[in-house]
């Protein structure tokens, strides 16, 4: 399963949220197990970088892999399956296992080197620092 | 004229917003002869926050999830917020109540419910 979200460089708007929620319904009507088994992000932004979260509960570090290259940050999770694991009887299925990938393409390039992550009871937490050729330069106006 | 459009289209803080939705954790439950697993996603919870209690034949699984927005930052994408965790599951007679255990890792509780091991008691016939 793989599916991209691209996310605009702009402050806050009334149309952003109405386009999230399109692009929320739009990932439900396409494939419910997609939307069942994504883990919602929330991007911050300062010219300095980038602040990602997401939410992916009872997934550990080693099968979580998170990739950079320019503006664009693959997210690939593993959710396993636990009643398997106990050879037990299933009652009740809620949650979905497998292997996911989400593609963000973010507002601007990142530095790949500078990428810290941390995962803390399910929520990750991603700091992207913004690439050096990538932030705005003053430029100097010489005069004669 | 002093006009900070910075600050005006700054999105308002979650907390001062609105209250947190309560929300039914996404829940796995499966069972083995001696034991009921219950699995609930309950992301961003701290095990100190979380609350299993039961009372009668209900089990009840709380817990609060909050988001700090970052310092410095605008918000630029959000798919989630701060929520109330609650359940209750109604426990069949064979459930031990008594020995019930509850961890927490990754986000994941995990409630173990033992069953209570039928016993036969034999009640003697008193005779006149």
């Amino acid at each position: 399963m793989l599916w991209t979200t691209r996310i605009p460089q702009q402050a806050w708007n009334p149309w952003l949220e109405l386009e999230q929620f399109r692009g929320q319904m739009n990932r439900w009507m396409a494939d419910e197990s997609v939307a069942l088994s994504s883990p919602p992000i929330q991007l911050w932004m300062n010219d300095d970088g980038l602040r990602l979260t997401a939410l992916v509960p009872g997934v550990a570090t080693e099968d979580l892999d998170l990739s950079v290259e320019g503006d664009e940050l693959t997210l690939k999770w593993t959710v396993r399956d636990e009643a398997t694991i106990d050879k037990a009887r299933i009652t009740r299925r809620e949650r979905r296992s497998g292997t996911v990938t989400r593609t963000l393409q973010l507002p601007y390039s990142v530095d790949a080197e500078g990428v810290r992550a941390s995962l803390a009871s399910g929520r990750l937490e991603v700091d992207l620092p913004r690439a050096e050729s990538d932030k705005p330069r003053r430029v100097e106006i010489q005069s004669n | 004229m002093n006009t900070n459009i910075e600050t005006k289209n700054a999105p308002t803080p979650v907390t001062a917003r609105r209250r947190r939705d309560v929300v039914a954790p996404r829940c796995d439950i499966y069972e083995n002869d001696r034991t009921v697993h219950v699995v609930a996603e309950m992301p961003g919870v701290d095990a100190k926050t979380v609350e299993v209690t039961v009372e009668r034949n209900v089990l009840t699984i709380k817990g609060t999830a909050d988001t700090n927005d970052p310092e410095g930052f605008r918000l630029l994408w959000r798919e989630f917020d701060g929520v109330d965790y609650r359940r209750s599951f109604e426990l069949s007679s064979e459930a031990d109540s008594s020995s019930i255990k509850a961890s927490m890792q990754n986000g994941l509780l995990r409630v173990e419910v033992p069953k209570s091991v039928p016993t036969q008691r034999r009640i003697p016939i008193q005779t006149a």
